[in-house]
């Protein structure tokens, strides 16, 4: 049953979400859990919190799958979903900005990339944590199309849809959090950089 | 940056993959030639690169998916217990349709076993006035001579009935 559900289009399983079929929400949460935990990794720079908020979505998805009006695709959705509740949910206890050296993600075992496994100096994992923090501090719009363009590597386009705004509008964000960072990151930028 | 130079907005789309094909073709024909633009663009790339090293992918823990489950299974409204009231609540309820329903029901029965009564009683009546009435005149054009006129004169008179 399992492996007949693993071939349908997301639009089949969303359907059986709303149907309320376990099977088919448990597939449709393997496909996305991974990108739908590192978007709110990323905007909130905090592992543990991650994990719990990226559950209280999937709940949500579980709940709402039947007022999914399939005008646009299941992927841009399940984004909108998390990108309203990462920027309306801002103030609550959940999301809030705490974040995490690489020692201690990388002593729980939970960066998972190749270059993880490299030894990394102790300049370099502070430059890390200046740059998260960085990004932790630009507003939460920034921070959340940079997420979706940078690590994501979602189009303008795309990210107009999922954020419900122009895509003149989304180049100027993306522009302006990158203008921020840079102003932010100069004197460790120059050093690190070079340039 | 000279007044020529590629607006750092569009700087910025071009080195995240995006633009038209003939906007991509201007921006690089100038940024060849344009230390400006190269500085600006070698900025955006190594910030590209900064970030790719600092935010490294994560992991879902092993016990993603079960404690989904089970935050789902915690979330479901539970059943509300049925009490007497409730039942009592419910009878009442249904009492009125039901009985609005016998109502209607009965007044047909009731109605139609009137209307049958009145329209057997009239119309008895009406078979005997016609019956006498289609009688009378048609012994009365009988022959003087004949059976049916002596049979006519023998009935009595339509005042002495």
């Amino acid at each position: 049953m399992e492996d007949l559900l693993k071939n349908k289009s997301d639009e089949e399983l969303i359907k059986g979400v709303a149907n309320k079929d376990e099977s088919a929400f448990e597939i449709l949460a393997e496909k996305y859990k991974y990108s739908v935990l590192n978007i709110i990794y990323r905007y909130t720079g905090n592992r543990t919190e991650a994990e719990d908020i990226s559950q209280d979505i999937f709940v949500k998805i579980w709940h709402s799958a039947d007022s999914f009006k399939h005008k646009s695709k299941v992927s841009t959705w399940i984004y909108r979903i998390v990108v309203n509740y990462c920027l309306n949910f801002k103030n609550k206890n959940k999301i809030n900005a705490n974040i995490q050296s690489l020692d201690e993600l990388s002593e729980k075992g939970e960066i998972i990339t190749n270059s993880s496994k490299e030894h990394k100096s102790y300049e370099s994992q502070e430059t890390d944590k200046i740059v998260r923090e960085s990004v932790n501090k630009l507003p939460e719009r920034y921070r959340m199309v940079l997420v979706l363009s940078r690590f994501e590597n979602k189009s303008y386009q795309e990210i107009s849809e999922i954020m419900n705004l122009s895509v003149p509008a989304v180049e100027s964000l993306i522009f302006r959090a990158k203008a921020n960072l840079k102003k932010a990151l100069s004197p460790y930028f120059n050093k690190k950089t070079g340039i | 940056m000279k007044k020529e130079c590629i607006n750092p907005e569009k700087l910025s789309a071009f080195l995240d993959g995006e633009l038209s094909e003939q906007e991509r073709e201007n921006i690089k024909s100038h940024v060849k030639d344009c230390p400006l633009c190269q500085k600006e663009a070698q900025g955006l790339t190594k910030l590209t690169e900064l970030l790719n090293n600092s935010f490294l992918p994560i992991e879902p823990s092993p016990y993603f998916i079960p404690g989904l489950k089970q935050k789902i299974e915690d979330n479901e409204p539970m059943p509300a217990k049925i009490t007497i009231n409730d039942w009592i609540s419910r009878i009442k309820h249904s009492l009125v349709p039901i009985g609005a329903t016998a109502l209607i029901l009965l007044s047909f029965v009731a109605g139609n076993r009137i209307g049958n009564i009145l329209y057997q009683k009239s119309s008895t009546a009406q078979e005997r006035e016609i019956y006498t009435s289609v009688e009378s005149s048609i012994l009365n054009d009988s022959p003087e001579s004949s059976l049916t006129n002596t049979y006519a004169n023998l009935l009595p008179e339509e005042g002495e009935r």
